[in-house]
């Protein structure tokens, strides 16, 4: 990775506030993307992916939910500190997000094209015929048919493909250096998942934007990413080049991922998502004191469950596990 | 041209629903004790049998009730609606005159309560928990349940009496005209009281329904959505949240049409304003069949125009419901 990062999450935590008590949602996070990069983000679901992206651009719902530490370094600017107004110019202008249900992310009573011009608007100052047209190019740029048309269209006339592409348009309308892309394609249908997938990598190679991919998708990583991050309870567990994790995994956890899956060499689209390791993703409200995966872990030691490993660094690869002896951070 | 028969279709569906209401309270009516000729009879001071059975054939009510039915429907349909055996005038002219203040009350207690409880429901949603919210909530709940004749009753006395500020009673204060201008004040001040006892009920609901839709909405993907564009929290809160939540209250509103209605029965026996609902109150006393049929018949059929209205309204503001 060469000179500074674009993005540079380090130790963020979020708790959320609930009925029993605080929640750990995030237990100090840190990993890292540089412009043109892809940085692949896996885990089970609950492993708090979705809420380290919100986390970056401060949309954690507050309340109950709030950021407890941590910095978010955007060229080196900690995001958590900047003012609102700040934080607004930063989203959908140089940080954009997609998410995981096109279904029921446009709003439903405007139509496909006023929701990307409101950003063409906002962050650009574009108006009226000159947005209008900028937009269609946007709509274009992600291969809709007939973007004219759909300019007028609202969102429940457009399949989830569709939305999840005006979605994108949407994110890119501002090109942003860094697109945050939660589960993009999970609720769609395999074929469409390809195509979206395709996209991404072709909108991400000609602008040389830094793209963060959360998946549950082995093989969509193995594809896409130059670096990935394994997310379990809270924390990143692994990090690494993909060809270093997915070949040479070191944590236990990431281990059963990879081994959850069929084949990596079969085209994306005929992959199935991750099947389970037997047991679940600990509570939130559990209070942890040692690793979070120690009770499903079949290499589990004593100290793994009294207290969290630290990170251990060789070549790049990063792994918080008791198992792998190194220099400790 | 979909428009135009769907259009069609709800006219005709309209119509049915006028014909099925004129019966029902026709038969319902008659099956009430009592009988017209008994409060004329009181009126002049006691008659003999001869004259009221005299006036019983004069009027039809001798003939068997589905022959009653027949003209009946058969009169409406040629736009008669007969005439009132109190008034001696015909019930069209006497709904005619009585129109305009019913239409003032009820148009100035919808603007209030849906404008006010709107915006209510809005602000308590901004922070739920917040001191505002409850208030308003309690408010709310209060305003809901609290009936029509007490409210208003209360601000008869409160205003008669306290604070003689505003008039209580009746539509203008002089019979004399003071100039157009004068005189519309003079309405105005006279309509503040009855509009906000009938307002009052309706503004609660609009609150709770506004401030559960919104923090419904508030929720949504699509809400993430428009912050993570980085628009202002204003934006996100009056454009995108509130342009959805308020289709609900759209379809309240048509809804609510009825109960306005029948409040207006109430408030404008309270306040004696010479509306059709104490047109209304006064016949039932007077067993006007004719008129009180032909104020049943008026106001089923502007409850189905308000349903109709309302619907039409729905389309136009939710795009996701297609004509037809
Ligand atoms: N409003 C909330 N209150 C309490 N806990 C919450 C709240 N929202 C999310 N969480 C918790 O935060 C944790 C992380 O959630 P997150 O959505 O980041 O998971 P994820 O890794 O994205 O999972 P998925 O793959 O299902 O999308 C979960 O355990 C979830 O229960
Ligand atoms: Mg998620």
């Amino acid at each position: 990775m060469a000179g500074e990062p674009l993005l540079s999450v380090e130790g963020l935590c979020v708790e959320f506030k609930g009925a029993r008590g605080i929640a750990r949602v995030l237990n100090g996070v840190s990993l890292s993307v540089a412009a043109g990069e892809t940085l692949g983000i896996v885990g089970e679901s609950g492993s708090g992916k979705s809420m380290t992206a919100l986390a970056v651009l401060r949309l954690v719902p507050d309340p109950p939910g709030r950021i407890s530490a941590g910095r978010v370094l955007f060229r080196g600017e900690d995001l958590l500190q900047a003012s609102t107004p700040r934080m607004r110019d930063i989203r959908g202008n140089k940080i954009s997000m997609i998410f995981q249900e096109p279904m029921t992310s446009l709003n439903p009573v405007f139509t496909v094209g006023a929701q990307i011009c409101e950003t063409l608007t906002l962050h650009l100052g574009l108006r009226g015929e000159a947005a209008r047209r900028r937009s269609i190019e946007l709509l274009k740029d992600v291969r809709i048919p007939a973007a004219e048309q759909r300019f007028d269209e609202y969102p429940h006339q457009l399949s989830g493909g569709m939305r999840q592409r005006v979605m994108i348009a949407m994110a890119m309308a501002c090109e942003p250096s860094l697109l945050i892309a939660d589960e993009p394609t999970t609720a769609l249908d395999v074929t469409v998942q390809a195509q979206i997938f395709d996209l991404l990598r072709e909108i991400q190679k000609a602008r040389g934007m830094g793209l963060i991919l959360i998946t549950h998708d082995m093989g969509a990583i193995a594809e896409m990413a130059d670096r990935v991050a394994v997310m379990y309870g809270g924390r990143v567990v692994e990090e690494g080049t993909t060809r270093d994790v997915l070949d040479h995994p070191q944590h236990p956890y990431t281990k059963g991922l990879i081994a959850c899956v069929p084949d990596l060499d079969q085209e994306v689209g005929e992959r199935h998502a991750l099947t389970e390791i037997p047991g679940v993703v600990p509570s939130v409200w559990d209070l942890q004191q040692g690793c979070p995966f120690a009770d499903r872990c079949d290499e589990a030691i004593a100290p793994c469950r009294t207290s969290m490993p630290a990170d251990v660094v060789s070549n790049g690869h990063r792994v918080a596990c008791w198992q792998r002896p190194g220099e400790r951070a | 041209m979909a428009l135009a028969g769907f259009l069609l279709r709800r006219i005709l569906y309209a119509a049915g629903l006028v014909l099925a209401v004129l019966i029902l309270n026709f038969v319902l009516i008659r099956l009430a004790p009592g009988d017209p000729t008994e409060t004329l009879a009181g009126q002049m001071g006691g008659m003999t049998e001869e004259i009221r059975a005299e006036l019983r054939q004069a009027y039809g009510l001798d003939l068997p009730m589905a022959q009653q039915l027949v003209i009946y429907v058969g009169r409406i349909l040629s736009g008669d609606l007969g005439y009132s055996y109190f008034f001696n005038l015909p019930v069209t002219s006497l709904i005619l005159e009585r129109l305009p203040a019913t239409i003032l009350l009820l148009l100035a207690s919808l603007i209030v309560s849906v404008v006010i409880g709107t915006t209510l429901g809005v602000l308590a949603s901004r922070k739920p928990q917040g001191l505002l919210s409850q208030l308003i909530t309690v408010g709310s709940v209060v305003g809901y349940s609290a009936p029509v004749f007490w409210t208003g009753m209360l601000l008869v006395i409160l205003f008669a009496s306290v604070f003689p500020i505003l008039p209580v009673s009746g539509i203008r204060s002089a019979a004399i005209s003071q100039g157009p201008w004068l005189d519309m004040l003079d309405v105005a001040r006279h309509l503040v009281l009855p509009a906000l006892s009938l307002a009052f009920v309706q503004m609660a609901q609009y609150s709770r329904l506004t401030r559960a839709s919104m923090l419904d909405v508030l929720g949504a993907d699509y809400i993430r959505t428009a912050r993570a564009k980085g628009l202002a929290e204003r934006t996100v809160f009056f454009k995108h949240a509130l342009r959805n939540a308020i289709l609900p209250v759209v379809t309240i509103i048509g809804l609510q049409f009825g109960n306005m209605l029948a409040g207006a029965i109430v408030v404008e026996t309270v306040f004696n304003w010479p509306g059709l609902g104490r047109l209304a109150f006064d016949s039932v006393l007077r067993r006007d069949y004719p008129t009180l049929l032909g104020l049943l018949f008026f106001s089923s059929f502007l409850v189905i125009v308000a349903n109709q209205l309302t619907d039409l309204a729905y389309r136009f503001v939710d795009p996701r419901i297609k004509t037809g």
